[in-house]
């Protein structure tokens, strides 16, 4: 893979079409993918990804340019693009109700509840460093084995599961740190509110 | 250590996706880790199938192409117009250096009166002219004067007519030789060894009527002239191999009395006659530049060996007063004279102010040659 990268990268820095459109198809999937995983909306992680893609063309002819770890470079540039986002749009995203189309047999609370733990999952993945954050969302999010990883972040697998172990064993912090705060949250709300019966919470 | 838990803990999360239950102190990371697994939702279908992305991507990309060709271009331009010109001059130079170089190999050969023979003396004077030690001057001169006397050795063996003209050539050649040797500073000892040495073989070669084949010689004016060239020669090696001998200049009289009790002065920096090129700087002769109709020096009579004008002339052939072997004693030319410092020159056999002997290699002329 790292020497087609390669040989591809060596055609795209003269711009040719064929080896551009070749590099478009074999990674906008993967990088939607991840980029959905992140941000949780469809059209956004579509728009990103474009993003993404257009500062490669930028880039080609400068030193900023990637030399052999496209795949790497690209899913690096997806999550700076993807933080961007949400610092732009605030980390209280209300939920949008133009996501997932709901599963058969899963009740909308359900998803629901589902859609907000991720929310929850990704702000605090916002708190991690940035490699924290690549090595949580290549390996869990996009199911990505350890070697796998190692390759595309050009680490050695000793150094990716030091990040994971570190990275999970702060977003474990974070997580609880946020459960706390919200259920001191909740009891103050229904001190001085009646709870309606329920009500969502929003995250 | 950190890294030990950093293993444990993948290989935990890896019995954990097998579905084997994790408990004690590594349950609650693991149980972050599956949280994280919640991330990996299907994610729906790219809404526009990712196709609009696709376009704007190809369409930046061949912009992108335009804008690159068009800025190469225009450093490609007037680097091209340099480039032409370049080429240009490197054709030229090549070619003149294939032409000059086959044409020099085939002037090399030519003869006096050939049709390249005006070509080598070209090449000749641009030697001439890249030569900038006195010790490279010396060495060039003496393998010029020598190959003019092979050139006539040559026309000889081919039974082709040496005339006076040609004789003359190198009798300037020579001349020029022993004017470059006297100036060849701390090289003009080995300098005079070689050509005089060099004049001896030439002397034989030219001695030796044997070699002259083909045609018998129906000018008995080009025997003449060899034979003149020959003796001259014989007069000549002694007083080149004799640092403290006057260096006569070409187109002047020499006589024995005027030669005799004369001070011998080094001939440092005096032009030969008829030479264009400035004060103190050797100069050659070119193919017939130097050389009137009559084979004389430019303006002058010629000075050697027997003439018109000649009041006394040295003798020549076996009465040489040089057919002694390097005995300096009975130079007619006299005693050597002063140097630029006016320290007294030492005679032949004896050592100058440095302890070195100044006897050359032997004047033969009266026994002829190797």
């Amino acid at each position: 893979m790292a020497t087609n990268d390669q040989m591809l990268l060596e055609q795209a820095r003269q711009y040719d079409s064929q080896a551009l459109a070749e590099i478009y198809d074999l990674y906008s999937l993967s990088i939607y993918h991840y980029l959905y995983r992140f941000v949780g909306e469809a059209h956004t992680a579509e728009d990103l990804t474009s993003e993404v893609f257009l500062k490669l063309i930028h880039v080609l002819d400068t030193t900023r340019a990637p030399r052999d770890q496209l795949q790497g470079w690209l899913y690096r540039v997806a999550r700076n693009l993807a933080v961007d986002w949400y610092r732009k749009r605030g980390r209280q995203e209300p939920l949008s109700l133009r996501e997932d189309l709901v599963p058969s047999g899963e009740s909308p609370l359900a998803k629901l509840e589902k859609d907000q733990d991720r929310q929850r999952l990704r702000k605090a993945l916002l708190a991690l460093t940035p490699d924290q954050q690549q090595v949580l969302l290549l390996r869990f999010a996009q199911e990505l084995k350890i070697e796998e990883v190692a390759q595309i972040l050009g680490k050695s697998e000793g150094a990716v599961k030091l990040l994971q172990y570190r990275a999970t064993r702060r977003l474990q912090k974070l997580l609880e740190r946020e459960e706390k705060s919200d259920v001191e949250q909740t009891s103050r709300a229904v001190r001085g509110v009646p709870a309606a019966s329920g009500a969502g919470r929003d995250n | 250590m950190l890294s030990k838990r950093a293993e444990q803990f993948e290989e935990f999360l890896q019995r954990a996706e097998q579905g084997e239950t994790i408990e004690g102190p590594w349950a609650g990371l693991v149980q972050t880790g599956q949280e994280l697994s919640r991330l990996a939702v299907e994610a729906p279908p790219p809404p526009g199938r990712l196709r609009a992305g696709r376009q704007r991507f190809l369409t930046e990309a061949a912009r992108q192409r335009e804008t690159k060709h068009a800025r190469n271009k225009r450093r490609l331009v007037p680097m091209m117009g340099k480039m032409r010109w370049v080429g240009v001059m490197v054709a030229a130079l090549l070619f003149f250096t294939a032409v000059s170089g086959t044409g020099y190999a085939l002037a090399d050969n030519s003869l006096p009166g050939g049709a390249l023979y005006g070509l080598k003396g070209a090449m000749e004077q641009v030697r001439v002219n890249l030569t900038r030690s006195p010790e490279a001057k010396a060495e060039l001169a003496i393998d010029l004067a020598e190959e003019r006397l092979e050139e006539i050795a040559t026309m000889l063996q081919k039974g082709q007519a040496v005339d006076q003209g040609v004789v003359n050539q190198a009798k300037g050649q020579l001349v020029a030789a022993e004017h470059a040797v006297a100036n060849a500073g701390e090289s003009e000892g080995p300098m005079r060894a070689r050509m005089g040495n060099m004049v001896l073989a030439r002397v034989g070669q030219l001695q030796d009527k044997g070699q002259r084949i083909g045609a018998p010689i129906a000018d008995d004016t080009e025997a003449e002239a060899v034979d003149e060239l020959v003796q001259y020669m014989q007069q000549r090696v002694h007083r080149v191999q004799v640092p403290s001998v006057e260096v006569d200049q070409p187109g002047q009289a020499q006589t024995q009395n005027q030669a005799q009790g004369e001070n011998a002065q080094a001939a440092q920096g005096e032009n030969a006659q008829g030479d264009p090129g400035p004060a103190g700087e050797y100069h050659y002769y070119y193919w017939g530049a130097d050389y009137g109709q009559d084979g004389h020096f430019a303006g002058e009579a010629p000075s050697y060996g027997p003439g018109p004008g000649d009041e006394a002339e040295p003798p020549y052939g076996d009465d040489a007063p040089y057919g002694t072997q390097g005995d300096d004693t009975q130079n007619q030319y006299g005693p050597g004279g002063t140097d630029d410092d006016g320290k007294s020159k030492p005679s032949s056999g004896q050592k100058n102010s440095s302890g070195e002997t100044q006897n050359g290699s032997g004047g033969s002329g009266g026994s002829g040659g190797h």
